[in-house]
């Protein structure tokens, strides 16, 4: 599928090393068993934005499939269909580490582990994180090795919004999205 | 166990605190009333104070501390609205955040209202989501075993309407609205087009609807849509929110907001009114309008939450909860049969929401609360109001408490304005009967009299009657009580000469129910009256002027040596010029 999410598995097979560019989202829980739908809602909705300007694939076990599905479509609802496409890759972890991520443009995960393959490597990163007081923090490594102006940018806005609305409390000043 | 909670309301508009001890409420209050500034938007430091002195323990000894926002509730979709719809902007959006925004975690700012290091707290933190801190702070402190809950406001946590089913300790979400979809928005938008811009301005349209005519119904059916589940959905062509943002800035002081309304509502009204015109029918037709829509919708909601929960009870919270005349017309036009709403049924009340949120539904603690009054905030012993009468160098004497009732009964039936400052300070918009104004509803010239020489309100707003609980059904058309004043019945006919003062232009009254037994003392001020003049009716507005309602004997002396008041009754002394 040219646009949009790739939503089942037997279409997304493609061998990734002849699709460059692409990012890998790389979440441990649908790797490891099913998820909770809380643990997906910010990796798949940034997966999903940064989508528009490259694809992605999305290694999984069969087991979380349909919980992801059920989040995708939660998210997707309503909304424009502005992807190159998010691809299911059936394997599992070592797997994927093998095969997809030595070759991939960017990864984004939520394994605070991967930060120091990215620091040795020197590979675009976006790590999710969940704070002690359950605020999320995303942060970056290696931005300036993203090429394209347009994911490099949306990259910074998602990170600084997450951030911003999630770490805490605008306390003083104006604020421009009165939600 | 012994456990204490504090509840905040922060960066929201009427910042306040509230605290539980072992699931009973002992204070909570709105910071307006402290650092007398309206609305005040910022971090409730003196409410937290004023929380912690009268539960009489230290910030350390905190069990549990919660806040009624959470900012990590519907993230995905905050993101997802901003870079998808403000397409182009997303990366100004998340400049201008960084620049202009300073943010802090409840943690530290906790910390710093109270002056001790962030590191002596062994209280556990929470963030409880806005509208589920609304629906615990009517429900759980309802008396209900069971209920429909509806939580309706502008936004919080990215949410405008949330409604669900209480039982016992667990609240169950049946349905929620998102941004930008909003009555709440709808009534401030046009509040600014009709020339009310302030913060808090929406009550002001409400009192001025009943002198229009609806004749704009059908603009405001295409405003706001209303949808077979229950839900509905506003035409964004009107508003500017969804596509521009609208600036909000508080500054630590009273919220403003910026303009909401767009073209299209000029193109479809005419030009807006400008503060300061005056009030031509067209935007009374506007305001009626705009309030029989609200109605409609508010109706359509809460029809379909009853058929989903099938009780007859109903608790109510949130801003748009304030819009008493609708509450007043809920058991006429919908299946529930009793209806509570929560003195502070705006963002104030959410400091109470997240105590009993902690309380009942995180910790399952018995729910042993019933909020049957507002009277939770500061009060003042003889002692300490002798000495602000004795400051004041006026005539003054010491009455007791029968004696006090008796003579301010005799001077409101006299055509005296009096000032009444008893007990605790009330908790919500509302002066009921402890920081009142209250003069004699029978003399149609005192709305008039009361706005020349305090109360400086336009001409159109109504003021308010307090009546004896179990008189209501002589007086009004419906008895369901209505003790926080937040209900508008009609007036019988035949008894609308008699109390003209409080009569509005439709024969309606935003009435106060006054028993024994949540005010013994205002109870006993209005049957004096009612003995003198046979009426068990007195006419109540807010103890202010152009401010926040008074907290202190010192603020109620300051206002009553300011305006024209007649004579002040601080404690049980009585204060004449």
């Amino acid at each position: 599928m040219a646009a949009g999410v790739q939503t089942t598995q037997a279409a997304a097979q493609a061998l990734p090393a002849v699709e460059k560019p692409y990012a890998v989202l790389l979440l441990p829980a649908v790797l490891e068993g099913v998820p909770q739908k809380q643990e997906l809602l910010l990796p798949l909705t940034l997966a999903y934005l940064l989508s528009a300007h490259i694809a992605f694939h999305f290694p999984l076990r069969e087991s979380a499939l349909a919980v992801v599905e059920r989040v995708f479509d939660e998210i997707l609802s309503g909304l424009p269909k502005e992807s190159k496409g998010i691809r299911y890759q059936s394997m599992d972890g070592a797997e994927c580490a093998s095969l997809l991520v030595p070759h991939s443009s960017l990864l984004v995960t939520d394994d605070r582990g991967l930060q120091e393959l990215a620091n040795c490597d020197g590979l675009p990163l976006a790590v999710i994180s969940k704070l002690e007081d359950n605020s999320n923090l995303v942060r970056l490594h290696h931005l300036a090795k993203v090429s394209e102006v347009g994911l490099r940018a949306k990259l910074a806005s998602c990170a600084q919004l997450i951030n911003v609305q999630s770490g805490g409390f605008i306390t003083e000043g104006h604020f421009s999205l009165s939600w | 166990m012994r456990l204490y909670i504090l509840g905040i309301n922060g960066y929201h508009g009427d910042a306040s605190a509230a605290i539980v001890h072992n699931g009973k409420l002992i204070a909570a209050a709105e910071e307006e009333r402290f650092n007398r500034q309206k609305h005040c938007a910022g971090f409730p430091s003196l409410a937290i104070r004023y929380c912690l002195e009268a539960a009489g323990i230290t910030a350390a000894e905190l069990d549990h501390v919660g806040i009624s926002r959470d900012p990590s509730a519907h993230l995905h979709k905050k993101i997802l609205f901003s870079i998808t719809r403000l397409s182009g902007l997303s990366g100004l959006i998340a400049a201008r955040l960084a620049n202009a925004a300073k943010v802090r975690n409840l943690r530290e700012e906790l910390a710093r209202a109270v002056d001790v290091p962030a590191e002596s707290f062994r209280a556990q933190f929470h963030n409880v989501e806005h509208h589920k801190a609304h629906m615990a702070s009517c429900f759980l402190v309802s008396g209900f075993d069971k209920a429909a809950i509806l939580s309706i406001d502008g936004f919080g946590d990215f949410i405008s309407t949330m409604w669900g089913c209480g039982e016992g300790n667990r609240i169950e979400v049946l349905g929620e609205i998102e941004y930008p979809h909003s009555v709440g928005i709808v009534y401030t938008a046009t509040s600014q087009y009709l020339g009310f811009p302030k913060y808090g301005d929406e009550g002001k349209v409400m009192g001025l609807a009943p002198y229009g005519k609806p004749r704009f119904l059908e603009q405001f059916r295409d405003i706001v849509r209303t949808e077979r589940d229950g839900g509905f959905k506003l035409n964004l062509d009107y508003f500017l929110h969804h596509s521009e943002g609208v600036e909000m800035s508080w500054d630590d002081g009273s919220p403003t907001i910026g303009r909401i309304f767009s073209d299209k509502f000029i193109e479809t009204f005419g030009p807006a009114r400008t503060n300061g015109l005056s009030l031509a029918s067209h935007y009374e037709d506007i305001a009626a309008s705009l309030q029989t829509r609200l109605e409609e919708v508010g109706f359509h909601i809460l029809k379909h939450l009853y058929e989903q929960t099938g009780s007859k009870r109903l608790a109510l919270a949130g801003g748009v909860a304030f819009n008493s005349v609708m509450n007043g017309k809920i058991l006429l036009h919908t299946p529930f049969e009793e209806v509570y709403v929560q003195p502070a049924a705006g963002d104030a009340g959410t400091a109470l929401g997240v105590c009993y949120w902690i309380e009942n539904v995180l910790l399952q603690r018995p729910r042993n609360f019933i909020m049957g009054h507002a009277y939770t905030g500061p009060e003042y012993k003889n002692g300490q109001i002798e000495r602000v009468v004795r400051s004041s160098g006026l005539k003054h004497r010491l009455l007791e408490d029968a004696e006090l009732t008796r003579t301010a009964a005799q001077a409101i039936a006299d055509g005296k304005i009096v000032g009444w400052f008893q007990g605790r300070m009330e908790f919500g918009p509302r002066a009921l009967g402890n920081r009142s104004i209250v003069v004699d509803p029978r003399r149609s010239e005192m709305k008039e009299i009361l706005n020349a020489r305090i109360k400086k309100r336009e001409p159109f707003r109504p003021f308010a009657p307090s009546i004896l609980e179990e008189r209501v059904a002589e007086y009004f058309e419906q008895t369901h009580p209505a003790p926080s004043m937040l209900m508008v019945y009609q007036i019988k006919p035949e008894k609308r000469a008699a109390i003209p003062a409080v009569t509005h232009v439709d024969g309606s009254g935003r009435l106060q129910t006054v028993s024994r037994q949540s005010n013994a003392l205002y109870y006993e001020l209005i049957r004096e009256f009612d003995r003198i003049t046979g009426v068990p009716v007195v006419l109540n507005t807010s103890f202010n002027e152009d401010e926040p309602i008074v907290c202190t004997p010192d603020q109620a002396m300051d206002c009553f040596q300011r305006t024209r008041m007649d004579v002040l009754f601080l404690g049980n002394y009585m204060v004449e010029r």
